[in-house]
């Protein structure tokens, strides 16, 4: 148990270094001096003076050979120095800061649609396979998974927004700013989900162990509440655990349309203008969700799948 | 074992083929229709359109739907119809270059990694640090610094796409390498070359029709989600993505400029994936994966 983890965790760093080398490479790439960036910040003026500018290169080793490079900014990173940004003159972190709860608030509540409606429905629909709430919910799943969310995004403001007036278009200024951006951004998520729950359950109910409650005469509610439902949905919670790094780093044409402070909108902005720094957190928070989120679904199905661990013991 | 007859593909016409194909698989045939009619549309939108996509008038701006103009016009008096089926062009032509560009890296790494054990760490360690990022995360920094135009909008896709690929052929060809139709090869005297290529490519392709395919969606989606950001074509070339950025603001005055687009990528979308998860069944009609 505990070597597995041990095991896990050494396999995440090389992992580890190469995003964090693949950030510093798109700095290398990327036209614009950290230095003079950092300075513009440092002393609130467009253009610091030249001495300046020499001397704080030479403090962040930038005059140095590359892999000399990497490893001092390998280290201000690991001490939480991560610049600054070019547009707003502010601290990268500070930034990160503001945002990340924004994106975080948004990809929880998409992920919450999901849980409340598509898991309900999927449930009832295994339960009556090809019946009517089967073929609906059939045919949404194949609307929602070739919909962009952003289009989708487009249509709620135009429904809900423009038409019925009864949600507010976009900006941030409330919770209910983010009921139309997060149902849009659920809608992959939604339609496997519900599919997803529906073969679960579908298979579930063929098992021999119902069959065996059936006959000792169980009802019919009782089965499925007590024993298929708490099967089936397993593997519909691990795949859901999976997608979340995807509802998080997926936001960005969303918060873009409905103009959310989130992280995408942070990252779309400093791609828009080459703001590196900006750019370089965003992309190493994004990839340590990712990996955060592998690591803890590996080590979930370790926990729950004894068969896992015989291989790995 | 039944009786029934079978009769090799080659000796039925062309049609009967295709009859047997649709009774079968109508949703596959359906998807394949779309698919085609939607290169055709591309491929000959000057013949389709009714108008010059390009063309503005000023007393003609905003211009509710009607004979000449079906979609109505735009802010500019363009006509909301050409633009649309115009905006098919750059879409599929990026889409369909960039997904051969992936499955090729995607193939070659996958097969070396597959077959050779000594590049196998390396390769795959290559592969998990791609696999780290959200792919539209890695193009849209792509996109940043090298700036919008075609060329660098297909090599962000390209750079972070194949890793899918690989992973996928990986796992065929270390399955594949220990069959005996391989090893019978070998024992002939074959060459590790003419076995990647001969024996093993063309067995491990099936699976990677599949994700090429939903891959041509999901990268239609991405490059019309650059051209919403303003990141991808730029206006006044008509494109789906730069074609909804554009219809944004004006979804109270005329809201068919947004819809035909977005209906459009829905559309294509909706063949890849009905083409996809038929591709899937056909290989594996055991698989009990998500269908829809």
């Amino acid at each position: 148990m505990k070597r597995f983890i041990l095991l896990r965790l050494f396999q995440t760093i090389p992992v580890l270094i190469g995003i964090t080398f693949i950030a510093f490479l798109l700095m290398m790439v990327t036209p614009g001096d950290p230095a003079e960036i950092n300075l513009r910040a440092m002393m609130n003026t467009e253009s610091p003076p030249k001495e300046a500018i020499e001397q704080m290169r030479m403090e962040m080793d930038l005059d140095k050979p590359w892999y000399i490079q990497y490893y001092s900014w390998l280290s201000r990173v690991l001490h939480g120095d991560l610049g600054y940004s070019y547009q707003t003159r502010k601290s990268t972190v500070e930034e990160i800061l503001r945002a990340f709860p924004v994106t975080f608030l948004l990809s929880s509540i998409a992920m919450l649609f999901s849980i409340i409606i598509a898991i309900p429905i999927g449930i009832l629909a295994g339960i009556h396979p090809n019946g009517k709430l089967d073929h609906l919910s059939r045919g949404i799943s194949i609307i929602g998974l070739s919909i962009p969310d952003f289009f989708l995004g487009i249509l709620g403001i135009l429904i809900f927004s423009i038409t019925l007036k009864i949600l507010p278009v976009a900006g941030y200024k409330g919770p209910e700013y983010l009921i139309l951006p997060a149902f849009a951004l659920s809608i992959s998520l939604f339609a496997v989900t519900m599919r997803l729950m529906r073969t679960s359950m579908a298979e579930e109910l063929e098992q021999e162990y119902i069959t065996t409650a059936i006959s000792k005469g169980l009802d019919r509610g009782t089965i499925i509440r007590r024993h298929a439902l708490k099967n089936a949905i397993v593997p519909v919670l691990t795949y859901m655990g999976t997608q979340y790094g995807w509802l998080f780093g997926g936001a960005m044409i969303i918060e873009s349309l409905f103009a959310l402070p989130g992280m995408g909108r942070l990252f779309v902005d400093a791609a828009a203008s080459r703001d590196i720094m900006v750019m370089q957190a965003c992309i190493m928070v994004f990839a340590i969700i990712f990996i955060i989120i592998n690591l803890c679904i590996d080590i979930s199905y370790y926990l729950l799948d004894p068969r896992m661990r015989d291989t790995h013991e | 074992m039944s009786s029934t007859v079978y009769i090799p593909i080659s000796d039925q016409g062309f049609c009967a083929l295709g009859m047997r194909v649709l009774k079968k698989r109508p949703l596959l045939v359906f998807g394949l229709i779309i698919l085609i009619l939607m290169c055709l549309m591309a491929v000959f939108a000057p013949y389709i359109a009714p108008h010059d996509p390009y063309e503005q008038s000023l007393e003609n701006r905003f211009l509710p739907p009607s004979a000449e103009y079906p979609l109505g016009t735009d802010q500019f008096g363009r006509c909301v119809l050409s633009r649309a089926i115009y905006g098919s062009q750059p879409s599929l032509m990026i889409a369909i270059v960039s997904t051969v560009i992936v499955v090729i890296i995607g193939l070659l790494v996958g097969l070396c990694a597959g077959y050779y054990r000594r590049a196998d760490g390396f390769l795959m360690r290559i592969t998990d640090i791609v696999l780290a990022f959200p792919s539209m995360v890695v193009t849209l920094a792509l996109v940043g610094i090298m700036g919008p135009g075609v060329l660098s909008i297909i090599l962000a896709m390209a750079l972070p796409g194949w890793a899918k690929y690989a992973r996928v052929v990986r796992s065929s060809t270390m399955s594949l390498k220990n069959r005996g139709f391989v090893e019978s090869a070998r024992a002939l005297g074959a060459g590790n070359r003419y076995i990647l290529f001969r024996h093993i490519l063309p067995n491990a392709l099936a699976p990677v029709m599949e994700i090429a395919t939903l891959g041509l969606g999901s990268k239609i989606v991405m490059i019309a989600g650059l051209g919403f950001l303003g990141l991808g074509i730029q206006v006044p070339t008509p494109e789906w993505g730069n074609i909804l950025n554009q219809g944004l603001p004006l979804l109270y005055k005329a809201p068919l400029i947004a819809l035909s687009a977005g209906a459009l990528i829905m559309i294509f979308v909706l063949a890849t994936n009905l083409i996809g998860s038929e591709i899937r069944d056909l290989m594996d009609p055991m698989s009990d994966s998500v269908k829809i």
